[in-house]
C-alpha cells in the first residue's frame, strides 16, 4: 500500500463506510511517518467531533420565529387584499368614467364638423333621426361662416375696382412702344412635317448603334453552351 | 403522528398558526445549528434563522411537493448564510468563539480540541464548512447534501474530502496531534 491509498482508506474511514485496518493499512501505518501523522490527526479530529454537539437555538427562537412568520403572512393577506380593493376601485373608477363620457359624446353636439348634422347621421338612421336642438345650434355657425365670406368678397372686390380705376387713369398717358414689321417669307408651315424628318433623323442616326448591339447578342448566344433536350437557338 | 411534509405545507399555506408553529419547530434546530456553523455568531445565527423561516414561508407556494422539504429548507438556509457573510464583510465583526462550550465530559485538552476545531472550521471555504456541518453536525446523507446545495454528489464528496484535510492540516499544525504517534488495533503504538 501506498500513502496515496492509505489517505483514501483514512476519507473511507472518516466518511464510515471503511471497515477497519486491513493488514496492507497496518503495515504501511508501521514505516510511514506522514500517514502516521495523518492518521492520529484523523483520530483526534473524531475525538473532536463526538464532542462537538451541535448548536442549541436559544428557548424563545421557535416562538418568535414563529410569531414573526404569522405576523408576516397576515401582512401579505392584509396588502394582497388591500391591492385587490384597489384595482377593483380603479376597474369600477374605470367603467364608469367610461360610461359618463359615453353618456355625454352622445348627448354633445359636433362643432368640430362644418358639415350639418343631417350630414353626420349613418345611412341607417334617417335624416329626421337628427334631434331639432342640433339643427338649431348648427344654423348660427352656417350663418357667422356665410357672413365672413360676403365680407372677404367684398373687400376684394372693392380693392379690384379701385386698382382697375388707377390703372385706367395712368393707360393714356403711356404710348405703347411700335412693334417691329416682320417680314414672312411665306405662310408657316404646318408642324407635322418638320417633326416627321425630326423623327426620320434619330432613327437614321442610332441604325448602326442597334446593328452593332444586334450583333453582341447574337456572338453572345453562339458561345452559349447547349440546352439540355433542346437544340441550340436559332441565330 | 406528525404530520408529513406536504399536508403541513398545505395547512401553513392555509395561515393555520399551529401548522406555522409545527414546521418551524420540525427544522429550527437544524436551521439554527447551520447558521452558527457557517457564521460563527450567535446572535446573527438567531437573526438569520428568522430570515430563513420567513423566506420559507413566503416561497411555500413554490415548493415542489414531490422533492424533499428538508434539503430545501437547508439550501435556503445556506442562501441566507452566504448573503449575510457577503453583507457581514462590509463591517467586519469579532466572531464569538468565546460562546462556545464542550458538549461532553472535559478531559484533557478536550476544551482545547473543540476549540481547535472550530476555528479551523471558520478558517474553511463556505461550501467546505456547509459540507462539512452538514455531514457531520446533522448527519445528513451525501445526496441530501448534494439536493440542498443543488450541486452532484460528486463534488460535494470531494468538498467534504477536502475540508477534512485542511481541518487535519490544521490540528497538526496546531500541535493538537502527538508527533509520530499512531495507534493500531491490537494496542501496538509505533
Amino acid at each position: 500500500m501506498n500513502c496515496r491509498a492509505c489517505q483514501a482508506w483514512l476519507q473511507r474511514c472518516l466518511d464510515g463506510e471503511a471497515g477497519g485496518y486491513s493488514a496492507a493499512v497496518e503495515r504501511h501505518l508501521r514505516y510511514c511517518p506522514e500517514c502516521i501523522a495523518l492518521e492520529a490527526a484523523a483520530r483526534r479530529l473524531d475525538e473532536g467531533l463526538r464532542l462537538l454537539a451541535p448548536p442549541a437555538p436559544p428557548p424563545g427562537l421557535a416562538g418568535a420565529v414563529a410569531g414573526a412568520v404569522l405576523r408576516d403572512f397576515r401582512a401579505r393577506r392584509a396588502r394582497r387584499a388591500r391591492r385587490w380593493a384597489a384595482a377593483a376601485t380603479a376597474l369600477a373608477a374605470a367603467l364608469l368614467l367610461s360610461l359618463g363620457l359615453r353618456a355625454v359624446t352622445s348627448t354633445r353636439p359636433n362643432t368640430d364638423s362644418p358639415a350639418p348634422p343631417v350630414a353626420r347621421s349613418g345611412p341607417e338612421a334617417p335624416p329626421s333621426a337628427a334631434p331639432p336642438r342640433d339643427e338649431a345650434r348648427a344654423v348660427p355657425l352656417r350663418d357667422a361662416v356665410n357672413k365672413a365670406g360676403s365680407a372677404v368678397a367684398s373687400l376684394t372686390s372693392r380693392t379690384a375696382d379701385e386698382a382697375a380705376g388707377h390703372t385706367r387713369l395712368l393707360l393714356p398717358a403711356v404710348a405703347p412702344p411700335p412693334l417691329p414689321d416682320l417680314a414672312l417669307a411665306g405662310p408657316l408651315e404646318p408642324a407635322v412635317g418638320p417633326l416627321r424628318e425630326a423623327g426620320q433623323g434619330v432613327s437614321a442616326g442610332l441604325e448602326p448603334v442597334a446593328t452593332s448591339a444586334r450583333r453582341a447578342v447574337d456572338l453572345f448566344l453562339r458561345d452559349l453552351p447547349p440546352i439540355d433536350g433542346e437544340a441550340r437557338p436559332g441565330l | 403522528v406528525p404530520a408529513d411534509d406536504a399536508s403541513l405545507v398545505r395547512r401553513c399555506l392555509r395561515g393555520e398558526a399551529e401548522a406555522v408553529g409545527l414546521l418551524v419547530g420540525r427544522f429550527q434546530a437544524e436551521v439554527y445549528g447551520l447558521c452558527v456553523r457557517l457564521l460563527h455568531h450567535r446572535h446573527d445565527a438567531e437573526d438569520v434563522t428568522q430570515e430563513v423561516f420567513l423566506r420559507v414561508f413566503r416561497s411555500l407556494g413554490r415548493w415542489d411537493p414531490s422533492r424533499p422539504l428538508r434539503p430545501w429548507v437547508l439550501g435556503i438556509s445556506v442562501n441566507r448564510c452566504r448573503t449575510w457573510l457577503a453583507r457581514r464583510a462590509r463591517r467586519p465583526e469579532p466572531v464569538d468563539f468565546l460562546q462556545e462550550t464542550v458538549a461532553g465530559p472535559a478531559a484533557d485538552d478536550s476544551a482545547e480540541l473543540v476549540r481547535e476545531i472550530r476555528r479551523a472550521l471558520a478558517g474553511l471555504r463556505l461550501e467546505y464548512r456547509t459540507v462539512f456541518v452538514l455531514f457531520y453536525e446533522q448527519g445528513r446523507p451525501y445526496e441530501e447534501i448534494a439536493e440542498a446545495l443543488g450541486r452532484p454528489v460528486g463534488t460535494v464528496k470531494t468538498w467534504l474530502h477536502r475540508a477534512r484535510l485542511e481541518l487535519l492540516a490544521r490540528l497538526r499544525e496546531r500541535g493538537m496531534v502527538p508527533d509520530g504517534e499512531a495507534v493500531i488495533p491490537g494496542g501496538r503504538r509505533t
